[in-house]
């Protein structure tokens, strides 16, 4: 019994099971409600329609496929089967790629080489035919009367290297896990960083191994690009702590070791200063706003609510503030403010601009912007990429190079030779005939040069 | 659509529809005689349909890569120039043209329906890996549809030969051996394309993203799609499946992946990363 649960653990069938469940498992996050999909609220709505579904779903972690208790077991079968099959292939495969032929066949009647082409060659000799499949790439042993030739020998060898490559993958997969630090950063124009952790919004996740990163930055300046409506960039200068400027942009994060920080969203931080009616300055801040795509947002100053929208290319029509596009040609911000619940002013404001609030002024003395980074810090990149590399020479090694290999026999005969080759390649039937034709073509190149 | 582009455009997409008619014209009525001129017409087809990339490359300042329409167009020029070469550098299986051609109008119409105008390119799609991805996602697919399309064909003359007729216009297609080699040959391109295609991915994801992997439904169906041509691998190589079994099996392979090609637009709406403050 164990015998045979062993047995089929190690089988190649049981591959083939492992890759589709898994696939289908994949497949299944497209057809059941996947909770990382749905909006928390969308989901609990499906969840009271059908109590039932989801409570078998939820129990068999369905409904979060990718981390399911299914998925998990299925990926521990595919690596213990990767492990238990590889550990049968190595010997054979270093057999294989060792040793050659003690026995070579007779190419005018070895069954397991397809291909036969036999061929009459004058003012020729075994040393010319060693030579023409030297230059065609092959290893020859044997001699006149029987020779073994094989090109590639090494290839599957390959076969070994792509799988293994796996674990390097999965390692990586694993370090990444454990170290990885992930957090979001605003910072508006002028800011500094140090690494606090404080700084983060929300709570970052921390890492299980290693700290979180140290790295320390001043933004110096942001600059989105919109053309023709599209963002086609958002190109920030950051300062590090040895005074050294780097430009980042979407897709080109700054990296600093093994931190990177993504450049992932923008908003305004606009500094509003109250006055006194005599002009003083009697409270003023940068506020990060997030008021992007028309959304609205509050902050309180000087016991003030206030209420705001941005509009980058401003507009008024029928007496409505509109933005006509998405490039910051002209910027303008409608701040509503309150106090105590009642509204006391409202008005659209350009930088330098300001609005009387019951005695007090409130102005708009500059509308920077403020970025948000996502920070990453992880370790065992390399891993994947050798990973990676590892993998796809691999592929390319065992699948276009593969095995060919030749058996021949040589006849003197008064003018020359009598050459019989067999041939026999890995993957493909034709290509040993097609590898002879090219061998014939060769030799009797051999013959005019 | 710049002006000089659209009429590019539907010029090759008259000239492909013509060449399929020729195509299914060759096959039904075993005339392998309009062969010759089939290529010739396929190949004035290619040459609009460059003319139309390039006319919309002048209008908008980069390759076409970023849309449905965009897919279509470079997709379908990759699949007729594989189509192409078929042609030329494997003459037995040279009315490959018939399964290959349908496919690319269907993608190329698809896209033409969806999202045709002209856009600057977006910041997320400003990345080196992701050309990479792009290019080697075409010449796999083109190499899919290859794959799929000698089976097309390994299945036409099997259907005549089970019925005891041995049909000369199909004997011409090469053995039997040869046709299911040449699944194999394009399949195994294909599958290493499509590996670099996903590592190049993978690549871009973790500098737009913060991680290689983040089970997004594009990157989920490109593995599915990979699996499946590594099961399919499996299947020849451990298990010896061939001949009409082989090409079934690349026929529904070539499903998962067309589903992958049209599913792009998902990518946009689940990304992060596109600032928009009006
Ligand atoms: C548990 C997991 C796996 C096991 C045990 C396994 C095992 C094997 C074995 C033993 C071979 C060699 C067959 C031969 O030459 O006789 C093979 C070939 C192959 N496998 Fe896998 N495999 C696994 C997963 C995968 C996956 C996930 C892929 C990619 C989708 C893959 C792709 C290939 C390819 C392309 C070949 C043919 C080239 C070669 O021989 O290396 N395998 N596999």
């Amino acid at each position: 019994m164990m015998n045979a649960i062993s047995k089929y653990l190690a089988s190649l069938r049981f591959t083939l099971t492992l890759i589709i469940s898994l696939t289908t498992m994949f497949l299944l996050s497209f057809i059941l409600p996947q909770k990382e999909l749905l909006k928390k609220q969308d989901y609990l709505q499906m969840k009271a329609g059908s109590p039932l579904f989801f409570s078998v779903m939820e129990t068999l972690g369905l409904t979060e496929v990718y981390t399911s208790p299914v998925t998990l077991a299925l990926w521990c079968f595919f690596f213990l089967n990767l492990v238990m099959v590889m550990w049968q292939r190595i010997p054979l495969v270093l057999k294989r790629v060792e040793t050659f032929p003690e026995k070579i066949d007779d190419p005018r009647t070895a069954a397991s080489y397809p291909m036969k082409l036999a061929v009459t060659l004058e003012d020729r000799s075994y040393g010319a035919v060693q030579n023409v499949l030297a230059r065609a790439g092959y290893r020859i042993f044997g001699d006149a009367e029987r020779f073994y030739a094989v090109k590639n020998r090494l290839s599957p060898l390959a076969t070994l290297l792509f799988h293994l490559s796996f674990f390097l993958i999965l390692l990586a997969g694993v370090i990444t896990t454990y170290t990885k630090f992930v957090g979001y950063l605003e910072m508006g124009v002028g800011e500094a960083f140090h690494g606090e952790l404080s700084r983060y919004k929300g709570s970052p996740r921390m890492p299980k191994i290693g700290a979180p990163p140290s790295t320390g930055l001043v933004l110096e300046s942001v600059q989105p690009q919109v053309e023709q409506n599209v963002a086609t960039g958002l190109v920030v200068g950051l300062r590090d702590d040895r005074g050294m400027l780097h430009t980042a942009d979407i897709n080109r994060p700054y990296k600093s070791g093994v931190t990177s920080f993504l450049v992932n969203d923008l908003g305004v931080a606009p500094l509003v200063v109250i006055q006194d009616e005599r002009g003083r300055d009697l409270d003023g801040a940068y506020v990060k706003l997030d008021v992007a795509k028309g959304k609205k947002d509050r902050f309180r100053l000087y016991g003030y609510e206030i209420e705001a929208r941005y509009f980058s290319d401003h507009l008024v029509v029928d007496g409505v503030d509109q933005s006509g596009s998405d490039a910051f040609s002209n910027p303008a911000m409608r701040l509503e403010a309150s106090k105590n619940g009642v509204m006391i002013a409202a008005s659209t404001l350009k930088a330098g601009e300001s609005m009387s609030l019951d005695g007090n002024r409130l102005v708009l003395r500059e509308m920077p912007f403020w970025v948000r980074f996502l920070v990453v810090k992880q370790h065992g990149d390399w891993l994947a990429y050798a990973g990676f590399i590892i993998a796809t020479l691999a592929l390319c090694w065992r699948l276009f190079l593969y095995r060919r290999e030749i058996v021949g026999a040589v006849e003197q005969t008064d003018t020359g030779i009598d050459l019989y080759l067999a041939c026999r390649c890995e993957f493909y039937r034709t290509a040993a005939s097609q590898e002879l034709n090219r061998i014939n073509q060769l030799l009797n190149n051999s013959a005019v040069g | 659509m710049s002006f000089y582009e659209s009429i590019f455009f539907w010029t090759a997409l008259t000239i492909y529809c013509l060449a399929s008619g020729g195509f299914c014209y060759a096959v039904v009525f075993r005339n392998d005689r309009v062969l010759g001129k089939l290529l010739a017409i396929t190949a004035t087809g290619l040459g609009m349909h460059t003319a139309a990339i390039a006319a919309r490359y002048a209008a908008q300042g980069h390759l076409p890569w970023s849309s449905n329409y965009d897919n279509g167009l470079m997709g379908g020029w990759f699949i007729v120039l594989s189509t192409l070469y078929v042609c030329i550098r494997h003459k037995p299986i040279r009315v490959i043209g018939i399964a290959t051609l349908p496919a690319v109008l269907l993608i190329m119409g698809y896209g033409v329906m969806r999202n045709p105008v002209l856009s600057p390119l977006d910041a997320t799609l400003k990345s080196f890996w992701l050309f990479f991805h792009v290019f080697f996602a075409w010449l796999s697919f083109g190499a899919y549809v290859l794959a799929m399309g000698v089976g097309v064909l390994y299945l036409l003359r099997e259907k005549k030969e089970r019925a005891g007729q041995i049909v000369e216009f199909y004997q011409r297609f090469g053995s039997n051996d040869y046709l299911d080699d040449m699944m194999f040959r394009y399949l195994v391109f294909g599958f290493i394309t499509n590996a670099v295609m996903i590592v190049a991915g993978a690549i871009w994801a973790k500098d737009l993203w913060g991680s290689y992997w983040s089970w997004d439904p594009i990157e989920t169906w490109s593995l599915i799609s990979w699996l499946m041509y590594g099961v399919a691998i499996h299947l020849r190589v451990t298990m010896g499946w061939r001949g009409s079994r082989f090409a079934w099996l690349m026929i529904a392979a070539l499903m998962t992946v067309i589903i992958n090609f049209f599913g792009v637009s998902l990518i946009m709406k689940s990304t992060v990363h596109v600032f928009r403050m009006g």
